[in-house]
């Protein structure tokens, strides 16, 4: 079973170099002491603002620290805010999806009302809310994060889980006198993991996407702690003299989310050929 | 039709009290009272923090405040900004106009551009414009839309200095004539309207590609074709149309997406909405004018989706006449 899609996934073009790229990139935020020319923190007043050159391949800051380096720590933060975030999110996701999807009625009928307001909120400026009023950080960031983005994979959850166990072989095993336990852990689960797995993957895109706006915004990665939304910001204040600073960390967090969209992609194709 | 409308309606309002309770309730919990800047202040009397306290009711217990709140805002009385003291409603009706100009704008290029798109990807599928459109498409999905904004202020607004970067009007627009006025508006309008409808074009060519190809697949499409239907007819009159109903939802459920991202658009461009009068008072901490954008922004919402409800029973007669039951997506 598991031969078989992996087998499937390594014939697949996206999904193969969606997880190179992510790899490349984690190794690249993992080695960033080792790799990186320079410490984020270091500044040299006497170099700054200097564009790319062979001395800092991408320049350097208003405080003239190296950009290059300031990019290759950021993927730290990237990383673990979109794990993290989303990893909150898939177990509430799952778990009101399933709780709804497997109970029906009242309880379905409440937990869904619940979800479509949650739904009416622009997700954006709930978290703006919460975090405002908060104490802005990386800690708050990935609990707000994945607080306020679970109710899409809660219905899709929900409603894969409806329509298996109307199927045949759950109504076989609930005429075998199986206990509802037993039925839903071994045989209604494994059947929705895939596409809890598809839907995760293109989450840790847009949570890192959030991240970046909020960082933007001075309300997530609080300087001197190196982020790329952040990064971009303090760039756009000097954006007429120097345009590296706003440029490379865009294009990092482009070629970050793109990849795992990519992933996102190819293993929805593994999963379900018909699509 | 109008049974299907008014079931609807009435299934909101449970939900419109939802976001009633949740913003209450959010706003319950973020710290910070009305009375804080005077509670060590030896100049102000225990008399007067009373009559403070008394002001904001903070002596009452929470669910009587909720309800009385509640009673207010039936009336739309949001109270007054803690900033410069008027009314929450009027600084957002101020603000409304804007928004709403720029979001309809932006939804109207979504709905063409998606489609458009999606459909000569469909229909050309597999050759060289589909695997350019999907690949643009792929990218422009994973594009921090800020960042473009500003990448596009940079360009178009700088470097070759053809667009208006922030704002709604010019410095001389009360000089202009009625059509200069027009115009004037129109260009400060280009650029937050292509950033914002950016990614949602990219997000609804993917839909209506899908839609578009299973359409062209369809045995109504090849019992058309068999009968001697031109082509172009084929796809413009029975696939297109049917490929469109999931449109309209997807639609429905993206504008709160677009509404947010409002949020830091309209920061960016400096635009007069009520986007960035919402990020201003949340990052001042002007309560009465946060609470009443969270209500009337999901409030919104809620009748965009009604509107995007009823659009798709209107086009679709089988949600119409299936009373809600089997295909209803909301339950």
């Amino acid at each position: 079973m598991f031969r078989y899609y992996f087998d499937r996934l390594k014939r697949n073009k996206r999904a193969v170099a969606g997880l190179s790229a992510i790899s490349a990139i984690f190794i690249l935020g993992v080695l960033a002491p080792v790799i990186a020319p320079r410490t984020p923190f270091e500044q040299n007043l006497v170099e700054r603002l200097k564009p790319p050159s062979r001395k800092a391949l991408m320049g350097t800051d208003d405080l003239g620290r190296d950009v290059l380096s300031r990019m290759l720590y950021s993927v730290r933060v990237s990383f673990a805010v979109g794990f993290t975030a989303v990893g909150i999110s898939v177990l509430i996701g799952t778990f009101v999806g399933i709780l709804s999807g497997y109970s029906g009625g009242k309880t379905d009928a409440v937990i869904m009302r619940f979800v479509d307001v949650m739904l009416c909120f622009p997700t954006f400026f709930l978290i703006l809310m919460v975090i405002a009023f908060l104490e802005p950080g990386i800690l708050a960031v990935m609990a707000i994060i994945g607080l306020t983005s679970w109710m899409g994979l809660s219905r899709l959850v929900r409603a894969e889980v409806m329509s298996l166990k109307e199927r045949e072989f759950a109504l076989a095993a609930r005429l075998l006198g199986l206990k509802k336990r037993r039925i839903f852990f071994v045989h209604i689960l494994p059947n929705v993991v895939s596409p809890i797995l598809v839907s995760a993957t293109m989450s840790v895109g847009s949570a890192i996407l959030i991240e970046s706006g909020l960082s933007f915004l001075g309300l997530g990665v609080m300087p001197p702690e190196p982020s790329w939304g952040q990064m971009i910001s303090s760039g756009k204040d000097y954006i007429h003299l120097a345009w590296w600073l706003s440029l490379f960390p865009g294009l990092a967090i482009l070629a970050t989310v793109l990849s795992f969209n990519m992933l996102g992609e190819g293993l929805r194709d593994v999963f379900d050929p018909k699509l | 039709m109008k049974k299907y409308i008014f079931r609807r309606i009435i299934h909101s309002i449970p939900v419109l009290f939802g976001i009633t309770l949740l913003t209450f309730f959010v706003m319950q919990t973020a710290p910070g009272k009305p009375t804080d800047t005077v509670e060590f202040s030896a100049r102000v009397s225990a008399e007067s923090k009373q009559r403070l306290i008394k002001l904001y009711e903070l002596d009452k217990p929470i669910h009587v405040r909720y309800l009385k709140w509640l009673f207010r805002l039936a009336r739309l009385d949001f109270g007054n900004s803690f900033r410069d003291d008027r009314p929450a409603i009027k600084k957002i009706a101020e603000r409304l106009p804007a928004t709403l100009l720029l979001n309809i704008l932006s939804l109207g290029v979504i709905f063409a551009g998606g489609i458009t798109l999606g459909a000569l990807c469909a229909v050309r599928h597999k050759t060289f414009i589909d695997n350019f459109v999907t690949t643009l498409v792929f990218v422009g999905y994973s594009l921090p839309a800020f960042w473009l904004a500003l990448m596009g202020i940079i360009l178009f607004g700088i470097n070759l200095g053809i667009l208006p970067i922030s704002g709604l009007r010019s410095l001389n627009y009360d000089f202009l004539p009625w059509w200069g006025k027009i115009a004037d508006v129109a260009r400060h309008l280009v650029l937050p309207v292509a950033i914002t409808s950016f990614t949602g074009v990219a997000g609804l060519t993917r839909y209506a590609k899908s839609g578009m190809l299973d359409a062209l697949k369809s045995d109504y499409a090849r019992f058309a074709r068999a009968k001697g239907v031109t082509e172009t007819r084929v796809i413009f009159a029975h696939a297109l149309r049917n490929a469109l109903l999931p449109v309209i939802t997807i639609m429905g459920l993206s504008i709160p997406g677009i509404i947010g991202g409002g949020f830091i658009f309209e920061t960016i461009f400096a635009y007069p909405g009520m986007g960035r009068l919402g990020y201003e008072a949340i990052m001042s901490r002007d309560y009465p004018v946060v609470m009443a954008i969270s209500v009337i922004v999901a409030a919104l919402t809620l009748s965009g989706n009604i509107i995007a409800d009823a659009a798709y029973a209107f086009a679709d007669p089988r949600i119409r006449y299936s009373d809600g039951k089997n295909r209803r997506r909301d339950s």
